[in-house]
């Protein structure tokens, strides 16, 4: 049984190099991926090239499926909106002709985000600061709070901690943004690479193989 | 053109995995063992094909190969065409896995049609006749599967004139491309493997 046509290998040749030469032109796809910040998501939405969406549909659902959040992709792909409710949200971009892409958040990366907005709130941070003031009351001078000393009233140190860890929270923030935005974009790439090319290629070959195999046995 | 999931209703879905899976039966049915490697060949070359993209003002479109596909292998496109697509699904998530029957079928339609239509054309000696039907042949395969695109796409709600004429307009590169692309690669089996178009199943006795 002739296995190997020489038409096959000249037909293998030319799509090779058609490969070769358009490899690096990729086709499209649309994606979204968001991170959250002080009470806010931003998203971003890209064809698989990574240009950005513009004008695309952005719609958020929450648990139960109603939708919760409705706008539009600016000129750079951009949609920020604040958090429009609790639980796990559900961003759809619809950029129209039937392509589509979803990202989920999590209740828990929300809530995060809750309490980084608001100090005041964390009901549990109050015994730390309550051992910090006990720290600075028995150490006397050495006072990293900086110029409330210790014999300061409760008060004022309660409010100086807290000032600082909002400082350093909003300074953190603006560091890992970047890094969030990255992380969320690679969970969300589509892996367009030549591997994978020629792992589909040796899946058709292989189902090539088997074909002639069963086919061959029947006869 | 793939579809994405979650955008079709469920009877369209249903529709074209029904349609997709009768053109595929037929389509092995008419694949003997001689077939194969010209089947896999074309798997692959339109998996590949759909890679290539050329930017349209703010969005893009891609090659679909389409034409070729159904000229050389009849109704074995449609094996080729589902296989190339579950493979950019699962690889690339192109389109989706619910929306694989309607892919195939939009593409896989138009590849059964313009075969029938040019297939004699391309096989007689006559040189321009083979130029002309590689180029329409490819022109109005992508011409085929951009309307039925449009047409699924009607039934979730987009408006199909305003639609259709939009994926057309961004599809007109593509169309003279595919139509080039067509007349190349066919006139060179016309001179060096003519037999390659010889199709051999039950109804095409019409050589």
């Amino acid at each position: 049984m002739k296995f190997i046509k020489r038409r096959y290998v000249v037909l293998l040749l030319i799509f090779s190099l058609y490969i070769f030469v358009t490899l690096q032109v990729f086709a499209h796809g649309v994606n979204i991926f968001a991170y959250i910040e002080d009470g806010t998501i931003y998203t971003e939405s890209y064809f698989s090239k990574g240009k950005g969406v513009i004008n695309g549909k952005i719609e958020v659902f929450d648990n139960a499926g109603m939708l919760v959040y409705e706008g539009y992709t600016d000129t750079k792909g951009g949609c920020i909106f604040n958090i429009p409710g609790t639980g796990d949200l559900t961003i759809v971009l619809d950029a129209g002709m039937g392509h589509r892409a979803t990202y989920k958040l999590k209740a828990e990366e929300l809530r995060d985000s809750y309490i980084q907005q608001d100090p005041g709130r964390s009901v549990d941070e109050e015994p730390v600061s309550e051992s910090y003031i006990s720290v600075s009351e028995k150490s006397g001078e050495e006072d990293k709070v900086g110029n409330e000393s210790a014999g300061a009233d409760r008060g004022r140190s309660d409010v100086s901690i807290e000032d600082i860890r909002k400082v350093v929270e909003e300074e953190v923030a603006k560091q890992i943004r970047p890094l969030s935005r990255n992380i969320a974009k690679l969970q969300k790439d589509t892996g367009l690479s030549a591997g994978k090319v020629f792992a589909g290629i040796g899946y058709i070959m292989g189902l090539m193989g088997l074909f002639l195999y069963f086919k061959s046995r029947r006869s | 053109m793939h579809i994405s999931d979650g955008v079709l209703s469920a009877p369209v879905l249903i529709a074209g995995a029904a349609a997709a899976a009768a053109g595929t039966v037929v389509g092995l049915k008419k694949m003997d063992t001689d077939k194969i490697p010209k089947v896999a060949m074309l798997t692959s070359a339109f998996f590949v094909a759909s890679l290539v993209h050329v930017p349209i003002g703010p969005a893009s479109v891609h090659l679909t190969l389409n034409g070729l596909v159904g000229i050389l292998l009849g109704w074995s496109c449609f094996p080729a065409i589902l296989v190339a697509l579950l493979l950019q699904t699962l690889l690339f998530q192109f389109g989706g896995i619910s929306v694989l029957g309607v892919n195939t079928v939009v593409m896989g339609a138009p590849a059964l049609i313009v075969y029938v239509i040019f297939n004699n054309f391309i096989k007689k000696d006559n040189n321009i006749l083979i130029v002309l039907s590689s180029f329409f042949a490819g022109v109005l395969a992508v011409l085929l599967a951009v309307l039925l695109n449009s047409y699924a796409l009607f039934f979730s709600g987009d408006e199909f004139i305003h639609l259709a004429r939009l994926l057309v307009a961004a599809h007109l590169p593509v169309m003279a491309i595919e139509g080039a692309v067509n007349v190349f690669i066919i006139t060179f089996f016309k001179k060096v493997k003519p037999e390659i178009f010889k199709i051999p199943h039950a109804i095409s006795q019409k050589t």
